[in-house]
């Protein structure tokens, strides 16, 4: 089955944050593209938020990626709960300061106004709806004494909008919301992905009512998209071994569609 | 590692399930549709789409029939206006109108006048026409047998009225009439000429054809006949015709 | 799943609402064969209104079809108009019946009063009733109504079936041919 011509595509949709394999979508671009301005900018923070599977992680890594050679960036893409060992990563990561007991915000602070960066550090945080209201309100702390710029992505739920409101409303320069993708974007997202594997024939295959269907089953989501491409291509991974004449090259079939959504949980049956 | 046998059942069972609202919606629309005309054409309700009109009581009208102790029944055609509502310019026929004539054709249809290359004159009626006889009295021959002569008395006979009638329907079968009877009282021009036209009209009567090439020959015009012989045989295989030319040739050769 | 059955509905509908409307032109159109035929193919949907019913079986009347007449007569009884044309129907089918016995089987009609009417097989129905013309295998009446109208009745084949025709002739002109 490794050797099957739907093994490749099927391994591009692995559910992994690469920045190498970040696929350009118009809107999305353009979003990305205003972010890294923005960032240049001297403001205190920056929210991204959007429901999961949206793209916020693959953003972060990218801009982490591309800002990376420039300045000094910093990512925390699983969130360290402790507020403690959040400092002290925090400092050893920027400051090189190594200290193996936890931290106070005071020494943090410190710490900062003792080294002078030329261009404030930018700190990436993941997954920021996982963070405690205490540590929210210190990371708000240091970003008040412009010792570090905030980029916080979260997830877009009703607590998770209390969060940004009442604790950030006035410190966020800009907030960028991320929405699920169209059908085209959704297409070209598939499609673009296929064809830098040069997967040119599977990408053939997609037409515009398989997309469109795709689209009604992910709800443009690219998480969902990712399980859905992937689980349909094992299965036509396997009906290429078994049952070879079945597969048609000019379009691919409704039915392994809704199977590979049966099996990744997207329709319930 | 997927099951993909359990996975097709489950899928199955998927499309099952998101087909059954569409066939209930369809089952139940067809129920309706059958209801509702079910209600709407029964004879128990009246409802504002059908106009019904109140059937007139049948009146036994004393009419002056063959047989006058016999009770007439006529029938009513008043149901006629209830179905046609929607199609208001309905004419109800006489029910003792006739039909449409059934003419009695043969079964195969003969593009043989459209061979005969040179158009054939009408010959002009040089001889005497007969007077206007009165109506004929029918004469049958042999009573007791099953097939029956039937002789015509021509002496009450009107043939120019039945030739004027010709002339404004071109009913072919008054033409092969015309033809026989001009033939029977040795009026061969005359034979030819409404031979011809009844040719012209309906070009698949025998009888026609053979009064028109016989015709022919009592004109003198024997190879013209042969030829229409040959030609009409081809298309039609007639026996007659077969024995009228085999005749004609034995007769040549002689 | 959604487009066919949209199509069936439309389908339904077509089929349903057609018959008596086209059975009315063609009976308009004089083609009364065809309407009948119509009738006998879609009789489920007219079974139910007598209205249809009647158009059928006058359209086999016109066509000579007097055996499809059985079922309307059986059918037609909820109103007084349908009654009158049963008992119409009715009886043309006992006046054929019973010439058919008359002129296959030699059955003496003189001793029956039976009704009559203004259809061609009534009016041949007494005529041969008064003069049966035994002598003759085709017996030939003149319409006492219309002199120059003659009706010749004899017994023949259709479809390999005995039946009875009868012949109209005006002016020894044969004008229409019936077989029932």
């Amino acid at each position: 089955m490794e050797n099957s011509l739907f093994s490749k595509p099927r391994d591009l949709f692995l559910d992994i944050v690469n920045p190498r394999d970040y696929v350009q979508i118009d809107s999305v671009s353009y979003m990305y593209q205003n972010l890294k301005t923005s960032v240049q900018k001297p403001l205190k923070m920056i929210l991204l938020y959007g429901k999961p599977g949206t793209g916020k992680s693959m953003l972060l890594h990218k801009l982490h990626h591309d800002l990376s050679k420039h300045q000094k960036v910093f990512m925390i893409d699983i969130p360290i709960i402790d507020e403690g060992d959040f400092l002290r990563v925090l400092a050893q990561k920027i400051y090189s300061y190594v200290n193996r007991e936890a931290i106070t915000l005071t020494d943090f602070l410190e710490l900062a106004s003792a080294v002078n960066y030329t261009q404030t550090p930018i700190v990436l945080l993941d997954e920021a709806q996982l963070y405690t209201p205490i540590l929210m309100e210190k990371i708000r702390l240091i970003s008040d004494a412009r010792a570090l710029k905030f980029v916080i992505a979260l997830h877009k739920t009703e607590n998770e909008d209390i969060i940004a409101k009442e604790h950030f409303q006035t410190r966020i320069w800009e907030s960028i919301e991320l929405k699920n993708a169209s059908p085209e974007e959704l297409k070209v997202y598939i499609q673009k992905k296929l064809l830098k594997a040069n997967c040119f024939d599977v990408a053939s295959m997609f037409n515009d009512k398989n997309i469109h269907l795709i689209s009604k089953l992910t709800r443009g989501n690219y998480r969902d998209a990712n399980k859905l491409m992937f689980s349909l291509f094992t299965l036509y991974a396997w009906y290429e071994e078994n049952y070879p004449t079945k597969i048609k090259h000019n379009a691919l079939k409704t039915k392994w569609i809704e199977m590979a959504a049966i099996h990744t949980g997207l329709i319930r049956a | 590692m997927l099951d993909i046998h359990s996975l097709e059942q489950r899928w199955l069972k998927y499309k099952i399930k998101r087909s059954l609202p569409y066939l209930l919606i369809l089952l139940g629309t067809t129920i309706v549709v059958i209801a509702f005309d079910h209600f709407l054409y029964s004879d128990k309700v009246s409802t504002p789409l059908t106009v019904k009109k109140e059937i007139s009581s049948v009146k036994k009208q004393p009419k002056a029939s063959v047989h006058d102790e016999a009770m007439v029944l006529e029938p009513s055609m008043q149901f006629i206006q209830s179905i046609t509502v929607a199609t208001p310019d309905i004419t109800v026929p006489d029910v003792t109108a006739p039909a449409t004539p059934i003419p009695v054709i043969p079964k195969k249809a003969l593009p043989v006048q459209k061979q005969i290359s040179s158009p054939l004159p009408i010959i002009k009626n040089v001889q005497n026409t007969p007077p206007a006889p009165p109506m004929p009295k029918l004469i049958l021959s042999n009573p007791g047998n099953k097939t029956t002569s039937i002789k015509r008395d021509s002496a009450t006979f009107n043939i120019h009225e039945i030739e004027e009638r010709f002339t404004s329907n071109s009913n072919p079968h008054l033409g092969l009439y015309i033809a026989r009877y001009h033939y029977d009282n040795g009026n061969y021009s005359e034979a030819y000429n409404y031979a011809l036209k009844t040719n012209a009209i309906n070009n698949t009567i025998d009888e026609s054809w053979l009064i028109f090439t016989k015709s022919l020959i009592k004109l003198g015009r024997t190879e013209q006949a042969k030829k229409t012989l040959q030609l009409y045989i081809s298309q039609s295989n007639s026996e007659e015709a077969k024995n009228l030319l085999n005749g004609l040739r034995k007769e040549g050769e002689k | 799943m959604k487009k066919i059955a949209i199509i069936a509905l439309g389908l339904l509908g077509l089929l349903h609402a057609d018959t008596p409307t086209k059975m009315v032109h063609l009976y308009q159109k004089g083609a009364f064969l065809e309407a009948c035929t119509m009738g006998m193919r879609h009789f489920k949907e007219l079974e139910s209104n007598e209205a249809h019913l009647s158009l059928y079986a006058f359209s086999c009347l016109k066509a000579d079809q007097i055996d499809q007449l059985n079922t309307p007569i059986l059918l037609l009884n909820q109103s007084a108009e349908a009654r009158t044309n049963a008992s119409y129907f009715s009886m043309l089918v006992l006046q054929k019946k019973l010439l058919m016995q008359a002129l296959y089987d030699n059955y003496s009609l003189k001793s029956l009063k039976l009704p009559t009417s203004s259809h061609l097989l009534s009016k041949v129905f007494t005529l041969y009733s008064k003069d049966s013309q035994p002598q003759n295998s085709i017996k030939e009446y003149s319409d006492p109504s219309n002199p120059r109208t003659t009706y010749k009745l004899y017994t023949t084949q259709s479809n390999g079936r005995k039946t009875v025709a009868i012949d109209e002739y005006y002016d020894k002109i044969l004008i229409l041919h019936h077989v029932y």
